[in-house]
């Protein structure tokens, strides 16, 4: 176990470095200068040249990529955005990444409860109405997308609960923003819909796949009821497909959905990557792949340790 | 079982340790004492990019630089006319226009208690000149005298890589054409090498001494700003209110700053740091949260603070057009500047039932909306471009249905544009109407045959390009366009959607046929729309080359009567016109929200607000 994680922990900054450079060469080679982003105003070329000097960008890709790399590693600087007034990339990363993870990590657990009970119910009775119903249920859950459930929640929670009930302040979600807890429910419950579907039909399948088998027979003809052998035996292997869904889906949902963020005014971090790519703000496109890759890498690791733990008999090393 | 109770346990305090330490707490109460004014509360869509006064360039980004910064003259509440900021009077002008003679308020002073000096002028203008720190909008320093000489000479002298990059040419001729160049630059400047091999120090000594020798912005002594211009300007007054020509505190500032091998700068995240801010005008940065909120409040130095009507300003960062309105309605905002995706469906609901929706306004913008033809004789692939022919150009424009177009596809009535310079909004310019090119089909099919092409015959299939990342707005503006093309005329036209930096990119290097395009007016004069199509102007994309044109510029630049030169402005708009390198389509229009009767905005055409002065009252 310990040699899974030290060789995982050696690997990252290599993987990381190789993510950086192909990422650093698309954003190079990307149509448009960041000195022009906006506007149909255009900079002067004199001026341009001058600014790319500034910012290290005069003398080709390589001194410039070297001299980023050179930064991370020894200074620990992560450069800065050259669209909006010279913010630290560092800042921008520190102010967005708590905001999106606390987030991801609500809209997982959401999903996980969502999830598992719809996916469980559907194989207690399966075939029943309830089944095809969580089916149902999932099914949409997988292909509406968030701006539409994001919108629809909005109007739900925040305005027609003001309009109809305008003593139950306890029901007034808020318009947006991130204020309190209670401005986390309805983008969690927005963001966390896709993965509970997911998960809802992995576990109803794999549940499904797992009560016909051996082990599960025996354990009937000892005399165990359906349900008993449905929650001490299967849903523990059922879940094993979940777990490796989880970690990819943690890292995706914990660096920030831009769609969810823009309809609930959310300052993550999700917005900045596309805003960065828009403006062609190279370093904070790099700063936050770095951080995207790094929570792939670590969460892959999570779930592999996870694996472990649930079924012994998975070999590490 | 335990085990997995410990990880989720540690994730959930995670969790709610991220989001706790995250939460927005709103922002600071307001102080506690007598005075009863209030906070004005508004939204846009996207975190300023960029607070620098001498490098921002979008229109929301100025809104707020000109709550914190002061130029000599304002732009008077409601957009009509000039008066005095920090300048205590209106200019005394020489008789020959050149010269204008500033005195500065004895109470102006900056958000540390320091007083404003002419010399504070003379620094700001003098970064905003500098190409290490200028923005857009530098052009704008042109019109003084001697500035242009040197901004070419310090562009040069930033470092080597740079003097090198401006001379080097794209291919063999173009080389031979940039070795020309250099011998003439340094026939003009014979010390030039030498001081190329200075320490950036030196080099900086020797920029501050040239800058005084050669640019007529002066500091006669701390309260008198002469500055001469290299030709009489009649809207030197309005450029005199215009952000870019902003003081900086030069007290503040100067040990600040960095010179190295890239040039003499101030660090960017000074102009959004509220800490180290120091700025003079009604406002100080207090706050900003980014991608949630800026707070500006009262400057307390600010020499008219007495009579602001409010006391602060919120603008709040809401991405979503609906979520905005949500706010708006309930309560927690007071006017939304700009309206996003969801104006025509207010305008409709305007329409319908205008007492109820009177908070809905649409209002006409100092901006066209047009298309641009490529003027090159050939497109960069060495394809020959049809567009070259002004007869071709005309015959397309003579096809353009704007009723349609404003009605039925932006649905929002825009005023739709015959001439290029909204003249409306600009007091006593009279645009040359006649030369126009309204709807006629039939006219525009003769005038194709005439061109070579009766009935389309020969004339190669083209594109118009669009850029569609601000969503599917222009590209359903150039369905109707392309429809009409080919109907009237007979030719095959294809639509063409690109990002916009693509766009930019493409025109640059004159790779389109036609492309869609907009032009906000910066300042209240013809020249700001009419300029761009001088021969070498950096946004003379098209390459349209017409010395006539470049002549009548000129001759108007010169010009001091002010009826006379908008006449000779005119006869050019109506000579851009006709030769048809643009075709004006419509004039924007912005759908703004707030309450007349409780906030009084005056929203205008030049965006020019006085958000200091809009009254209101605290909430008790």
């Amino acid at each position: 176990m310990l040699r899974l994680i030290l060789s995982r922990l050696i690997q990252l900054p290599i993987i990381l470095l190789v993510i950086l450079t192909v990422s650093f060469t698309m954003a190079w080679v990307m149509p448009g200068d960041p000195f022009n982003a906006e506007g149909a105003k255009k900079v002067d070329e004199s001026v341009k040249r001058a600014m790319e000097a500034r910012y290290n960008m005069d003398k080709g890709p390589l001194i410039f990529f070297t001299g980023y790399v050179e930064g991370i590693v020894t200074r620990g600087d992560f450069g800065e955005s050259t669209a909006s007034s010279g913010r630290k990339v560092a800042d921008i990363i520190k102010d967005g990444f708590p905001v999106s993870a606390s987030l991801g990590l609500c809209a997982i657990a959401i999903g996980l409860l969502i999830g598992t009970t719809a996916g469980v119910l559907g194989a207690l009775k399966p075939k029943s109405a309830l089944d095809s119903g969580s089916l149902a249920v999932t099914l949409i859950g997988i292909s509406l997308p968030s701006f539409v459930t994001g919108a629809i929640l909005l109007a739900v929670g925040a305005s027609l609960t003001r309009l109809y009930f305008p003593s139950l302040t306890w029901l007034h979600f808020p318009l947006g923003g991130w204020s309190g807890p209670k401005s986390i429910i309805l983008p969690a419950i927005a963001l966390g819909l896709a993965p509970a579907a997911y998960i809802a039909r992995l576990i109803r399948l794999g549940l499904a796949d797992i009560m016909s088998s051996d082990f599960v027979r025996t354990a009937r003809a000892k005399g165990l009821s359906h349900r008993d052998a449905l929650f001490k035996h299967a849903l523990k292997v059922a879940f094993l497909p979940v777990l490796s869904f989880l970690g990819p889906a943690a890292a995706s949902v914990m660096t920030g959905s831009f769609v969810v963020e823009k309809i609930f005014n959310i300052p993550g971090i999700g917005q900045e990557f596309v805003y960065a790519v828009q403006n062609k703000d190279q370093m904070v496109i790099l700063g936050v792949v770095l951080v995207f890759a790094t929570m792939l890498i670590v969460f892959n690791l999570l779930v592999d340790l996870a694996y472990a733990w649930v079924d012994p008999r998975i070999e590490l090393d | 079982m335990l085990r997995f109770a410990v990880i989720f346990g540690l994730i959930a305090i995670f969790t709610l340790f991220a989001a706790f330490t995250s939460f927005d707490p709103g922002p600071s109460e307001l102080p506690d004492d007598a005075d009863d004014r209030g906070t004005l509360r508004f939204a846009i869509p996207n975190d300023p990019g960029n607070m620098d006064p001498g490098r921002t360039s979008a229109s929301t980004d100025f809104r707020v630089v000109k709550c914190i910064y002061e130029p000599l003259l304002v732009i008077k509440w409601g957009g009509d006319g000039i008066e005095p900021g920090t300048a205590e009077s209106m200019p005394t002008v020489s008789e020959d226009g050149l010269t204008y003679t500033f005195k500065i308020r004895e109470d102006a002073k900056w958000s540390d208690g320091v007083p404003v000096t002419a010399d504070d002028f003379v620094f700001g203008w003098r970064r905003g000149m500098i190409k290490e720190t200028a923005g857009k909008y530098e052009t704008l320093y042109n019109i003084i005298a001697g500035v242009k000489e040197f901004k070419e000479w310090r562009g040069a002298l930033v470092n080597k890589d740079a003097y090198e990059a401006m001379f080097k040419g794209e291919d063999e001729e173009d080389q031979k054409k940039k070795d020309e160049e250099r011998k003439t630059f340094l026939e003009k400047y014979p010390d030039f090498e030498k001081q190329l091999e200075l320490s950036p120090e030196e080099r900086w000594e020797v920029t501050l001494k040239a800058f005084e020798e050669k640019v007529g912005v002066k500091a006669l002594d701390d309260r008198t700003l002469v500055v001469t211009l290299e030709a009489p300007t009649a809207y030197f007054d309005a450029l005199c209110a215009f952000p870019t020509f902003s003081p900086m505190p030069k007290h503040h500032l100067e040990p600040m700053a960095d010179i190295d091998d890239a040039g003499w700068y101030i660090p960017d995240s000074y102009f959004g740091d509220p800490d180290r801010l120091v700025t003079n005008g009604p406002y100080v940065l207090s706050e900003w949260r980014h991608k949630v909120r800026m707070v500006f409040d009262q400057n307390p130095y600010y020499w008219n603070a007495d009579n602001m009507g409010n006391i602060r300003v919120v603008q709040e960062t809401i991405p979503d057009a609906n979520l905005q309105f949500l706010r708006y309605e309930e309560g927690l905002l007071d006017w939304i500047p700009g309206v996003g995706g969801i104006k025509q469906k207010l305008m409709e609901q305007k329409r319908q039932n205008p007492d109820e929706w009177a908070y809905i306004h649409n209002i006409p913008n100092a901006g066209t909306y047009y298309y641009e033809f490529n003027c090159r004789p050939t497109l960069p692939s060495g394809a020959p471009n049809p567009m070259v022919d002004p007869k071709v150009r005309r015959a397309m424009g003579m096809c353009i249905d704007r009723e349609q177009i404003v009605q039925n596809v932006t649905e929002m009535n825009e005023p739709t544009a015959l001439l290029m310079v909204p003249d409306k909004e600009i007091p006593g310019y009279i645009g040359p109407a006649e030369a126009g090119l309204p709807f006629d089909p039939e006219a525009a099919k003769q005038l194709f045959a005439e061109a070579g092409y009766p009935g389309g015959e020969g004339f190669p299939p083209i594109k118009i390009t669009v850029n569609n990342d601000a969503g599917p707005g222009h590209a359903n503006i150039a369905l109707p366009i392309k429809k009409n093309w080919e109907d009237h005329l007979g030719i095959k036209v294809e639509l063409e959607q690109i990002e916009f930096k693509v766009l930019l990119e493409r025109s640059t290097k004159g790779n389109y046929y036609t492309r869609r395009a907009g032009w906000f007016g910066d300042y209240a004069d013809p020249t700001t729309w009419l300029d761009m199509y001088r021969v070498g102007d950096s946004n003379n994309d098209c390459k349209y080359e017409n010395p006539e044109y470049d002549g009548l510029l000129k001759q108007a630049a010169l010009e001091l009567d002010k009826e006379k030169r908008f006449g000779l402005l005119a006869k050019a708009e109506a000579m851009l016109l006709q030769d048809a390198p643009i075709v004006p389509i419509f004039y924007y229009t912005t759908v703004t929200i707030y309450d007349e009767d409780k906030v009084d905005i005056r929203q205008n055409a030049w965006n020019n607000l006085r958000l200091e002065l809009v009254p209101m009252k605290r909430d008790k």
